[in-house]
């Protein structure tokens, strides 16, 4: 019996990372924000740990505030005209976050899609995410996408300990934003 | 890009590797001989390389040949298989959103509705147990949809998607239009197309609900509107699109009071609302009310700041509540599928296009 295989050959794509830049200093910072926050005054925010990172940012580097997009939907893309303004005004860029099944697939592609502009991204992701994430990347073909893993807030509270977060993770943010080894 | 050819020794062989590369969940497939995926080819009228799209979350190409193969694993007739490539397409359409909804964890599958004049002429079941399955062509198109996700996207819970519970409808989920209930005009009408042709919409959805809803038009709206608009659903976090699938005896009963299928999603849509009030004593809004109502994560004001008596809609108009008749006659049930919201999957349909004219599409 001759059967015929249900299962594609995939592209096994290969694609490389965006030059990263060696320092941050003079940097334009974006933010592609897939949650975002209400403010009290009934105003649309910053999701709170990436505003911790672009705080803890400054304190460290002359950078300036490029970019912020809050997008529409978390698993899917920016509109063609916001991934423009974010690549034409931004250096580097903070994704995420990796929370959900819908926000991982989006947030990945997003990273992918920068990193393939010119752009080095870092993508935050909380645990139970981030095989999928890792996965997801890889089959767009870029196995080697820099992932920020960072604990879900507790009890809905996404203000909460955002700030000990940053202090505690920007190593790692600046890492793999700036590393010129992490391209092969 | 034709499939790897692979030669066995048996079915059980074939079984045996099926289950060992993630082709099958662990409910046995059939063999995709090349002659039985031939004679799937041969009913679509197809070319076997076509290329339908890419499929998320690994991207695979689904050709004709593919989509074929995954049939003739899934059981699905030959003659069924145009709802199957219908299905595909409509999976593959921009607007359903397909690479988010391949990974959520949310507990939705893709439903096809195949509604219109071929349903019943393929001997589909819109009748008793039109959600179960209940013939060879329902269960394989319902079937051999998820495979093609499977093993052509690599969709795998716990690898590349992070479904939590997902339901039994994961298998295969397919339902028909029960197109002699008489109460409102086929469902494709809705959807924009005509009576005559038969139509596949798939709908990303979680298993449906069943609510009895006797008596009066009145009342069965009223228990509908009671009943929907509670926090646990995917409409309060997600807002997006809800499929209300009427048995015709309910469907009947409104219809015969005058209400049109506009009238059923207009009403519901007015009526079937949060009650501020009552959330807040049920002290569901949270630490981050924001978050968790999807009409709050937009603009407008806080839900703290709300009077007790505002109402808050389940989704954003009358169009994304969807009417379908189906089931049998015998009693009055309404079954709620809650669709995964604002985040993807909202109802796409396309007409099924045969390779030979069918009688009844006239």
């Amino acid at each position: 019996m001759r059967v015929i295989s249900p299962v594609p050959r995939y592209k096994g794509l290969v694609v490389r990372l965006a030059r990263r830049p060696g320092t941050l200093d003079g940097a334009l910072i974006g933010v592609l924000d897939n949650w975002g926050s209400r403010n009290p005054d009934g105003t649309t925010g910053m999701y709170p740990l990436m505003a911790e990172l672009v705080v803890a940012l400054e304190s460290r580097f002359k950078i300036e505030r490029g970019c912020w997009i809050k997008k529409a939907k978390a698993g899917s893309p920016p509109t063609p005209e916001e991934f423009s303004r974010l690549t034409r005004e931004s250096n580097v860029v903070i994704n995420g976050v990796c929370l959900s099944g819908g926000s991982t697939s989006g947030s990945i592609y997003d990273a992918v899609a920068l990193e393939t502009a010119g752009v080095p991204t870092v993508t935050l992701c909380h645990p139970e995410f981030e095989n999928m994430s890792r996965r997801y990347a890889t089959a767009l073909g870029m196995a080697d996408l820099a992932l920020l893993v960072v604990p879900a807030p507790t009890g809905g509270n996404l203000a909460q300990d955002a700030s000990s977060t940053a202090g505690q993770r920007i190593d790692e943010v600046v890492l793999a934003l700036t590393d010129p080894t992490i391209v092969p | 890009m034709p499939g790897d050819r692979i030669d066995l020794g048996s079915y059980f062989d074939w079984y045996r590797l099926a289950l060992e590369r993630g082709w099958t969940e662990g409910l046995p497939v059939s063999p995709p001989t090349e002659e039985r995926v031939q004679e799937v080819i041969d009913a679509l009228g197809m070319d076997p390389a076509e290329v339908l799209g890419s499929v998320p979350p690994l991207f695979g190409e689904a050709t004709v040949e593919q989509v074929a193969v995954n049939c003739v694993m899934a059981g699905c007739p030959p003659e069924a298989a145009a709802i199957v490539v219908a299905a595909v397409q409509a999976v593959l359409d921009p607007a359903f959103e397909l690479a988010p909804v391949q990974v959520t964890t949310n507990a939705c599958a893709p439903l096809v509705i195949v509604s219109g004049a071929g349903a019943a002429d393929l001997g589909l079941p819109g009748g008793h147990g039109s959600f179960a399955g209940q013939s060879q062509a329902l269960a394989g198109i319902g079937r051999a949809l998820r495979l093609v996700l499977r093993n052509v996207g690599g969709a795998l819970p716990g690898d590349t998607s992070g479904l939590v519970h997902g339901h039994p409808g994961w298998l295969s989920y397919a339902v028909a239009e029960n197109v002699r209930s008489e109460a409102w005009p086929s469902f494709n009408t809705s959807r924009g197309f005509s009576e005559s042709e038969t139509c596949a919409t798939v709908f990303f959805c979680q298993a449906p609900f069943s609510m009895y809803v006797a008596g009066t038009p009145n009342r069965i709206l009223n228990v509908i509107c009671a009943t929907l608009p509670t926090p646990g659903v995917n409409m309060y976090f997600g807002g997006g699109q809800m499929l209300l699938a009427f048995a015709p005896k309910a469907a009947r009963e409104l219809a015969s009071a005058g209400y049109s299928r506009s009238d059923v999603q207009d009403v519901i849509w007015r009526r079937a609302r949060y009650h501020v009030g009552r959330l807040r004593e049920a002290d569901v809004f949270g630490v981050d009310p924001h978050t968790f109502y999807w009409g709050a994560r937009r603009t407008g004001p806080l839900l703290a700041d709300l009077a007790d008596d505002e109402l808050l809609p389940m989704v954003d108009s009358p169009d994304d509540i969807h009417v379908l008749v189906t089931g049998a006659d015998g009693q009055w049930w309404v079954a709620f599928c809650a669709g995964w919201g604002e985040f993807g999957g909202s109802a796409v349909t396309r007409a099924v296009r045969w390779s030979k004219p069918r009688e009844s599409e006239g």
